[in-house]
């Protein structure tokens, strides 16, 4: 359903390179986690899938269209949800629902119906004919969720989509996604939620400084990882240069907050010994430069 | 608690969020992008305030030498500063709103251990400064007559000074205090369309004073005369005035007036209105400004009967009916603009004030003997009528060419240009959608100019056709001219609807355009009518037909840029 090819995005002119030859397939019929720390490049590499930026070498397709070439055809099969729904403060909810459904062309009927499925599913029917200036960040969030949803897409992709909703919303959204997987369509998201990922996810990319370190199922990514158990672990394995406990020795204010390394001063330790850094699933650990975008 | 010196970090940070300060500094002087863009900018506002800071000195120079045959020096300053004041309020209520309550750096600013009063004394700072471009024009060209006339040493440059800097503090320190008081007290559903009623009131009341003092000079009275009657008809207009809002004779006395006790008594007078008005700013600031600030952010739950149920049902349905991208794109333009009131004001406002503005003086000067001779030439010759048609039209441009709603067109959009980057309507259908807004827009901001001037000149339907004909044309022109500009360099980052407008170059960058039409057109015209020797139907058919061919090049030049240059926005 989306298949990203050697794609690379370099800002100020080459100088920093948020996304650096990554490729990835995300099949038809399953949720796709994108995961990686801050900076690693996700919602650059999310915001060239859908249109919002250009990348300087590869290709992206949605559904077999080119999104340069075709990004009309493209567009018109994915449904979007930025990391922070900068929505239109003087719409109301529903005049912004009825404006995407104009622009991708839902049919009334089809329109009604949907509207008053979504709606009443995220809890919004009351406050949809309120600006959306009056709207929680939630609410937000939902309405930007809804919108997405509302033109049936063939791709969802969604960047951070569980921020700012309650659990019962995050539930219902998760439920929402797989019934779409079940359809035959596919959800691509980014999340630093772990445990999140870790249960919804068909398949798990992580991305660690523009590039693609590992990716799999879960058991395939344990299996690379040399058995690590939980996802949390893998993640920090094939992300971090340094291990946890070396950074976290001397917390901030110069007081031991966590250790495994037995109780005291952390002056009073020497640098100890590296631990075994195994190398990740792509072993693909090169340093690179700063990060303007996740 | 907030400490008293927090103040200056809270409004050096806001000054810089409001006027994008740190980011233009890197962009122009670090890395020394677009640097042709302040050039550009300069120029065109140099030229601007030389153009309306020459012809405000005349006037104040008339002001001057009638004050003085009437006993009233001052009544220059006086009438300068009233009028700045009343400007000042007038659009000072949207702009004070957009920056007190629509910035994006209260979610930041609001956690912070800080007073709501430093905040809103640090907003209204930022506000304040924004406003020094207008003070200087409207007394620039008054102190610049008086010293010509009547001299002007240290002491009276540096009370000007004074004056300048404290001007705007009472006139936004009431557009603050209403601003505050609406959005504490008035229900939040109904809060733009108030302020927009609440300008226009106050737009009438402007134009109506105007039209009081300008308008009533009775047929065939020389003006000069006439005002120096009115000055001396009564015992002391300045003492009057100062009744109704004395700071104005204080800041007026403290400058011009001989005796230096009077002077720093005035100064001493102005200074403490200006801080009382800070004050009041900052106690109810601090009483009120969270309230609404926070309430706005609330969403309160109607209680609905069960008729208003069914209504707002009904309501949704049709809501719900399936429309064209090209109506759904327009219905977005339309909402979104005239839903900010910074938008509608700045977009429509010179609707109601461009024909006042340009009737006026046709109303008192019709009665100066030399304009007289010359109206009268006009006649005689034959085609007077032809001469106001083309007038006519040259207003719609000039209307077109100050027109906000495509030169921000895109710049407008700021942080949510990411839903028009992923929507699947093209660019040039985006454009079309906006250009028809636009086109919308420039239709009824024209209305009432074709409409005063059409009945004042009494042009005949042939030639009021003529007018809309060209009117319409190079209106076109200038607004897909400021579309296709705003495309290629918008101004997304603005953290206030204010900044989109107010302190976007891009509004000015049709002006220069509609001025090069309009004199490109009259210089045709005489060599067409002169030279060539062409009838005036003819003549306008060649006008209109240039001006068409210009508006469908532009046309297809920016549907055919609009994938390159929307693809060069990245968000």
């Amino acid at each position: 359903m989306l298949s990203i090819r050697k794609v690379s995005k370099s800002y100020r002119r080459g100088e920093i390179k948020a996304v650096d030859d990554l490729s990835l397939e995300v099949p038809a019929g399953q949720i796709f986690g994108f995961l990686g720390p801050n900076g690693a490049g996700k919602t650059t590499t999310i915001k060239m899938v859908v249109g919002l930026l250009r990348p300087d070498s590869g290709t992206i397709t949605v559904d077999g269209i080119d999104v340069q070439a075709r990004p009309l055809e493209a567009k018109r099969r994915i449904g979007f949800v930025p990391d922070y729904p900068e929505l239109y403060e003087k719409l109301t909810g529903l005049e912004y629902l009825n404006f995407i459904g104009d622009v991708f062309g839902v049919p009334t009927d089809i329109r009604r119906s949907r509207l008053g499925e979504l709606l009443e599913m995220f809890d919004l029917r009351d406050a949809v004919r309120e600006l959306v200036q009056t709207f929680s960040h939630g609410m937000r969030q939902k309405l930007a969720v809804i919108a997405a949803v509302l033109p049936d897409p063939k791709l969802l992709i969604l960047d951070e989509p569980m921020t700012g909703l309650d659990p019962r919303s995050a539930a219902l959204f998760k439920e929402l996604m797989r019934q779409r997987c079940d359809q035959g369509k596919a959800v691509f998201f980014s999340t630093h939620v772990l445990d999140v990922a870790e249960r919804v996810c068909d398949r798990i990319a992580i991305i660690n400084r523009g590039r693609l370190v590992a990716e799999g199922s879960m058991e395939e990514l344990r299996r690379l990882a040399a058995g690590e158990a939980t996802l949390e672990r893998i993640f920090l394995e094939v992300t971090e240069e340094k291990p946890l406990e070396e950074v976290v020795r001397r917390p901030v204010g110069g007081r031991r907050e966590t250790g495994d390394r037995g109780p005291g001063r952390a002056s009073d330790r020497g640098p100890g010994p590296t631990p075994d850094r195994r190398p990740g699933p792509t072993a693909d650990r090169r340093p690179g430069p700063g990060r303007e975008q996740d | 608690m907030s400490a008293p010196s927090s103040f200056w970090p809270v409004f050096r940070v806001t000054l810089d969020n409001t006027y994008s300060l740190t980011a233009a500094y890197h962009r122009y002087i670090l890395r020394r992008e677009r640097l042709w863009e302040p050039i550009l900018a300069g120029f065109g506002l140099a030229s601007l305030a030389v153009i309306f800071g020459y012809g405000l000195y005349q006037v104040a120079r008339g002001f001057v030498s009638a004050g003085f045959v009437v006993g009233q020096p001052g009544i220059a300053f006086t009438f300068s500063l009233l009028a700045l004041m009343v400007l000042l309020i007038f659009f000072g209520i949207p702009a004070v709103i957009s920056v007190f309550y629509f910035s994006n750096d209260l979610d930041l600013l609001v956690p912070l251990p800080l007073k709501p009063g430093t905040i809103l004394l640090a907003k209204f700072g930022a506000v304040l400064v924004g406003e020094y471009a207008v003070v200087a024009l409207a007394l620039v060209p008054t102190a610049v007559a008086w010293a010509q006339t009547v001299g002007g040493g240290p002491a009276f440059w540096l009370c000007v000074v004074v004056v300048m800097a404290l001007a705007p503090v009472i006139p936004l320190g009431l557009s603050a205090l209403v601003a505050i008081g609406m959005m504490r007290f008035v229900n939040r559903r109904h809060r733009d369309l108030l302020i927009v009623i609440f300008s226009i009131l106050l737009t009438g009341f402007f134009l109506g004073l105007q039209v009081l003092v300008f308008g009533a000079v009775p047929q065939g009275q020389d003006p000069q005369a006439y005002l120096q009657a009115l000055l001396a008809g009564r015992v002391d207009l300045v003492a009057e005035m100062g009744r109704a809002f004395p700071p104005v004779v204080w800041a007026t006395r403290a400058i011009v007036s001989p005796d230096l006790g009077v002077r720093l008594g005035s100064l001493l007078g102005f200074v403490a209105a200006c801080l009382a008005a800070v004050g009041a700013v900052a106690l109810v600031g601090e009483k009120l400004f969270y309230g609404g600030l926070i309430g706005g952010a609330e969403l309160p739950r109607r209680r609905l009967d069960e008729a208003a149920v069914e209504a707002a049902r009904r309501r949704a349905e049709a809501a719900t009916r399936q429309r064209g991208v090209l109506r759904a794109l327009f219905l977005r333009e339309w909402r979104l603009f005239v839903r900010v009131p910074i938008y509608a004001l700045n977009g429509f406002a010179p609707a109601l004030i461009v024909p006042v503005v340009f009737i006026l003086p046709v109303l008192t000067l019709r009665t100066d003997p030399d304009i007289e001779r010359l109206l009268r030439a006009v006649e005689a010759s034959g085609n007077a009528q032809f001469y106001m048609a083309l007038l006519v039209a040259a207003v719609m441009l000039f209307l077109a060419g100050i027109n906000t709603t495509s030169a921000t067109a895109v710049s407008r959009e700021g942080r949510t240009l990411w839903v028009s980057k992923v929507i699947p309507a093209s660019p040039a259908q985006q454009v079309r959608g906006k250009l028809l807004f636009a086109s919308v827009g420039a239709m009824v901001s024209t209305l009432p100019t074709l409409v005063v001037f059409s009945v004042f000149f009494g042009l005949t339907p042939l030639r009021i056709v003529e007018a809309i004909l060209l009117g319409s044309a190079g209106s076109a022109v200038l607004l897909i001219f400021g579309l296709l500009y705003d495309m290629w360099r918008p101004f997304l980052g603005w953290t206030n609807p204010q900044q989109a407008v107010k302190s976007n170059l891009n509004v000015i960058v049709p002006l220069p355009v509609g001025f090069g039409l309009i004199l490109g057109g009259l210089a045709l015209v005489r060599w067409l009518t002169g030279s060539v020797g062409l009838g005036e139907l003819t003549v306008v058919a060649v006008l209109a037909g240039i001006l068409v061919a210009l508006a469908v090049v532009l046309y297809r030049v920016t549907l055919s840029l609009a994938d390159t240059l929307y693809g060069r926005l990245e968000v």
